[in-house]
């Protein structure tokens, strides 16, 4: 009788416990949540807002006397067809992706090599020119087109695609040439040591055994190389002036506002198309990207 | 120095080929005091060669449509593979100078508002011939066209057409505050202190957007401010003139318009214009094409021009246009049918007319009889069929000059009126302004 | 013996130097690509820059007469550009603390195990993820001074009185400007201190904790030096992006209302390509490089240092 009183207490105990807990628990979602609400406001307004225009129809986006964050008129996916079928915007996602899967690839191409030997052969001198690379990356593009222009011109690549995948590494290899080198510092030499032994060679023992192991690393500088170019700008407006080749910033801002004539909807739907899938991919991967930002500082 | 050589060495090949074989063509030409492509079939050389075509996104998109057709349909007659590219308005000079940079790129290039001739003219072609051929074909040029296109007495750019900004005004509003119809700036300050107080306040940007340096010059031309002497070479504005064209521009703006006007990009007037606030604007026909079918009501109760003019002023009336030209580059390895096109687009100014709805003005005298195509059957840019004898372009009296484009594009006089608006005292403002003005004249002395 | 000794020394030397022979010939073969391409699409043309600086360059004239520093002293003789100058500085300097204060809050919140973690952190990076201009573009939609949608909201919510003109107002216009910025930067300088709010040992906090170290004294003597390094890289990497970007400024005000938010990179195209003045306009993009470069190169230096303690 005791022993059982006992075990229900004991058993009513834990399940205060468990309840306290859980309730511990929930007020601390609850203060997480709370405290996110501003950040997301702030984060997601805008984009809130852009998506919404992206849904509207002209007549209900200039109307100055409705609330304007919801619909007064049904939502119209008009904007997103217009892109398609009155804009090179097919062309211009193909392009874009392919941009920065090239750009990525130089980048790597060079960047592991590059901050391989930068970290782990002590190669005297190693950390200034790892500097004078991270340098490059100083230099404004708007001091740097103009002269560029001729380099891109002696290449005949220019008006096509490929122009930019020839100068985006321009920022990116300077970039991601640093954060691998740092993280490749991370790396035990001793695995490489073993590869060595093992009569793998130099560069086998880079191959298989410290390239598996960077792999955050190396991931983090493909999300850098990618949003780089994204980002840019100017280079494109310069050197592609052909429609069918343009990356998606430069085509939407520069196809969908006519004149004094802005296409808002289609200009948001251009962007969001592009905006919100990599913004997808970055929460699959955002971890790896943290600990390849980590080694890639500190180590 | 070295680049230089460099270029040359690059492109002698190719020039001396063209020359060589330009030389023929040219030779059997000048017997007949007629260009090869004006005999009508295209000359052999220029077959199957292709000519790439830069130019703006135009206001009136449709034109766009258009002109991209008339290129192609031009290209299919002459065996030329022809290709436009449009790029906005404010992309134009950075495209250009790289294009510069690279040698490479298009044949033939737009300048657009932001006139640079006489920075580009030793990289453009001279195409005098054309020029001087049109000009006899289309009754002469408008004095303003020299101005834009002429370098030391060549011709280094076709001048394509101008955007003429009339005063857009609301003959409604107008009626309705028994205000008469305006005839000078005076009038329109009055109607705008009276639209005011109802939430119907005039607008011209005081900001830095183009609209801003072409409205406001459009004001002081008209008291008498005059940017240079008639070289281009000494800045003539700090005047009496001017002290009056501020305190009368800053009356308006206290009396008649917001200070959103501050914030004013190209496109906020036409917005204020077509959401049926303002009073008036004075901006591009476009602003109101935009509301011809959605909004036909207030399209009709929109005026355009005052007295088929701009509004007078103490020294008269001046219109202050947007000029566009076509250059064609020296590094073109196609510069025969580059020539071709421009003397015969040059010559098509019907084309330019109808397809852009009366938007593209001509710089030809004989398209100004009466009526117009295009704008003569419109019974509102109708109005428009004078235009020629107020178009001006910034640098007045004298040409287009770098220095007079880098105060352009440095947006001086907005911010010296902006200046003087927000409460600094008018001296200090046009001290302010002065400085700059002669800083940047002086830079282009040496 | 001896002899023995020193022989199989001396070849341990030998083949110990050949080794290092042939790592640093491996060493440098690795590093040319890298190296070479930097040279070549930066190096040579930012010599030719340099160069354009020192001399009368038009962009219709682009190979011109050396003029020395005549480029350098006119442009410090023009009030906008010091303008500018200061501008930049400032502007990078607010929007670099607004990001770190913000960042590192978010960062605290989005380390915490929460249900829809990740949902979350897709959310908050879009602005991050978002071609800058074309976000800028709906940024200046937003703040139009007739159809504002801030400003609705705001005047409905009783925030603001009136109808602030956000691109219009020398006051309000930087600091539209500055809050793009910051929107835009706001998630990366997240991201960047979550990675270092991950190198914390948690050991380290719970041994702290134990030792009765307050929340503060955890953070000031704990949290903040291991986390320092990782928020100067990121700092750096958003601050050359900042100090290069014209996109905002120029989309949202093209340096506008009276210069009042002309930075040196919008100063610079505004000169160097618009008006024509290439000599001057490469000077104007030079002019924070003196101030960078030396900055970075202790920054990084510093950084790497570390890793021997």
């Amino acid at each position: 009788m005791n022993g059982v009183e006992a075990l229900g207490r004991r058993a009513a105990l834990l399940e205060e416990g468990a309840r306290r807990a859980q309730a511990r628990a929930l007020r601390r979602y609850v203060l997480v949540y709370l405290g996110l609400v501003p950040f997301l406001f702030i984060a997601v307004f805008p984009v809130f807002w852009m998506a919404i225009t992206a849904f509207k129809t002209d007549a209900d986006l200039v109307n100055p006397r409705v609330f304007p964050f919801w619909f007064h008129q049904h939502p119209t996916l008009g904007h997103f067809t217009y892109l398609f079928q009155h804009t090179y915007y097919g062309d211009w996602i193909v392009n874009t992706m392919l941009i920065a899967a090239c750009v990525s690839l130089v980048t790597l191409l060079l960047g592991v090599p590059g901050g391989y030997a930068l970290a782990r052969l002590g190669l005297p001198g190693a950390e200034n020119m790892g500097i004078a690379i991270f340098l490059g990356y100083l230099i404004p593009p708007i001091l740097l087109f103009i002269p560029l222009s001729r380099v891109v011109a002696l290449t005949h690549l220019i008006d096509t695609r490929w122009a930019l995948v020839l100068v985006y590494p321009t920022f990116t290899v300077p970039y991601c040439t640093w954060l691998l080198s740092g993280f490749f510092k991370t790396v035990p030499p001793e695995i490489e040591e073993a590869a060595l032994v093992d009569g793998c060679g130099r560069v086998g023992a880079l191959v298989r055994t410290v390239l598996p192991v960077s792999l955050a690393g190396i991931l983090t500088a493909v999300i850098f190389a990618f949003t780089l170019t994204m980002q840019d700008f100017l280079y494109s407006l310069v050197y592609v002036s052909v429609s069918d080749q343009k990356p998606v910033p430069l085509g939407v801002a520069t196809d969908l506002i006519r004149g004094d004539v802005y296409f808002w909807g289609s200009l948001m739907a251009g962007a969001l198309l592009v905006g919100v899938p990599v913004a997808i991919l970055y929460s699959f991967f955002l971890d790896q990207f943290i600990s390849g930002i980590t080694s890639a500082a500190v180590k | 120095m070295a680049q230089q050589a460099k270029d040359g060495c690059g492109r002698r090949l190719t020039r001396r080929q063209f020359l060589t074989a330009a030389g023929a063509g040219a030779a059997g030409a000048a017997a007949l005091k007629l260009a090869p492509w004006e005999a009508g079939a295209a000359p052999a050389q220029i077959r199957g060669t292709s000519l790439r075509i830069l130019t703006w996104s135009h206001f009136v998109p449709a034109y766009d449509t258009a002109f991209d057709k008339y290129a192609a349909d031009w290209g299919q007659k002459n065996g030329v593979t022809v290709r436009v590219d449009h790029i906005p308005i404010d992309q134009l000079p950075a495209r250009i100078a790289s294009e510069l940079a690279a040698g490479a790129g298009h044949d033939i290039f737009q300048m657009n508002g932001q006139i640079q001739t006489t920075l580009y003219y030793k990289n453009m072609v001279d195409v005098s011939d054309i020029c001087d051929r049109l000009g006899k074909q289309g009754g002469g040029w408008i004095p303003m066209a020299k101005n834009v296109a002429v370098v030391g007495g060549h011709w280094y750019a076709l001048p394509e057409f101008y955007i003429p900004q009339p005063v857009l005004w609301r003959t409604d509003l107008f009626k309705e505050y028994g205000l008469k119809v305006p005839s000078t700036w005076d009038d329109l300050r009055a109607a705008a202190k009276v639209g005011k107080p109802k939430s119907h306040a005039a607008g011209m940007a005081i900001s830095h957007c183009n609209d801003a340096n072409h409205n406001w010059r459009a004001v002081f031309y008209a008291f008498g401010v005059k940017e240079a002497d008639p070289t281009g070479k000494e800045p003539a504005w700090d005047s009496k003139e001017l002290r009056e064209a501020m305190r009368w521009s800053k009356a308006l703006w206290s009396e008649g318009m917001t200070s959103e006007v501050f914030s004013w990009d190209n496109v906020s007037d036409n917005r204020s214009l077509d959401s049926g606030v303002a009073i008036w604007i004075h901006d591009a026909i476009s602003a109101i094409r935009s509301i011809q079918d959605s909004n036909p009501t207030l399209y009709n109760n929109v005026n355009i021009a005052i007295d088929g003019l701009e509004p007078r002023g103490p020294a008269g009336r001046f219109a202050v246009v947007d000029p566009t030209i076509l250059g064609i580059w020296k590094f073109s390895k196609n510069q025969a049918a580059a020539k071709a096109f421009l003397e015969e687009y040059g010559g098509d100014v019907k084309f330019s007319l109808v397809e852009s709805k009366g938007y593209n003005m001509p710089y030809l005298k004989k398209w100004y009889t009466k009526p117009m195509p295009s704008l003569g059957d419109d019974p509102k840019v109708k109005l428009l069929q004078d235009w020629d004898k107020v178009a001006y372009v910034f640098g007045y009296p004298g040409p287009a000059t770098a220095a007079a484009s880098e105060v352009l594009s440095t947006f001086v006089l907005p911010d010296m009126l902006a200046r003087y608006c927000r409460g600094e005292d008018l001296e200090s403002a046009i001290k302010w302004g002065m400085g700059q003005i002669k800083s940047i004249y002086a830079k282009y002395k040496s | 013996m001896a002899d023995a000794e020193l022989a199989v020394g001396r070849r341990v030397g030998v083949r110990h130097r050949a080794f290092t022979r042939e790592r640093l010939v491996f060493g440098y073969s690795l590093l040319v690509p890298a190296i070479l391409y930097m040279a070549l699409l930066v190096g040579v043309p930012f010599f030719f820059s340099l160069y354009l600086a020192l001399s009368d360059a038009s962009v219709g004239n682009q190979v011109a007469q050396y003029v020395g520093l005549r480029n350098f002293i006119a442009i410090f003789q023009d009030s906008t550009v010091r303008l500018a100058l200061r501008n930049t500085i400032v502007f990078t300097v607010i929007a670099g603390i607004f990001k770190i204060v913000l960042g590192t809050l978010m960062a605290f919140l989005l380390v915490q195990e929460i249900p829809g973690k990740k949902f979350i952190r897709s959310l908050v990076v879009l602005p991050w993820t978002l071609p800058v201009a074309i976000s800028a573009l709906a940024w200046k939609w937003m703040f139009d001074p007739q159809f504002s949608a801030i400003n609705y909201v705001a005047t409905r919510l009783h925030l603001i009185h009136g109808w602030p003109n956000w691109l219009g107002e020398p006051g309000l216009a930087p600091a539209a400007v500055i809050a793009v910025n910051v929107w835009r930067g706001f998630p990366f300088a997240a991201i960047v201190l979550m990675a270092g709010m991950s190198a914390v040992p948690p050991e380290l906090l719970d041994a702290a904790k134990v030792d009765g170290a307050t929340f503060f004294l955890r953070y000031q003597h704990i949290v903040i030096p291991l986390i320092a390094p990782i928020l100067f890289v990121g700092l750096l990497f958003d601050t050359v992006f900042t100090l290069s970007d014209i996109s905002i400024v120029y989309l949202l005000t093209m340096g506008g209302p009276e210069n009042f938010t002309e930075i040196l990179p919008t100063r610079a195209f505004e000169i160097g390509i618009q008006a024509g003045a290439l000599g001057r306009g490469a000077a104007i993009a030079l002019v924070l490089f003196p101030i960078l470069v030396p900055v970075v190169y202790f920054l990084l230096r510093n950084l790497r240092r570390r890793e021997a303690l």
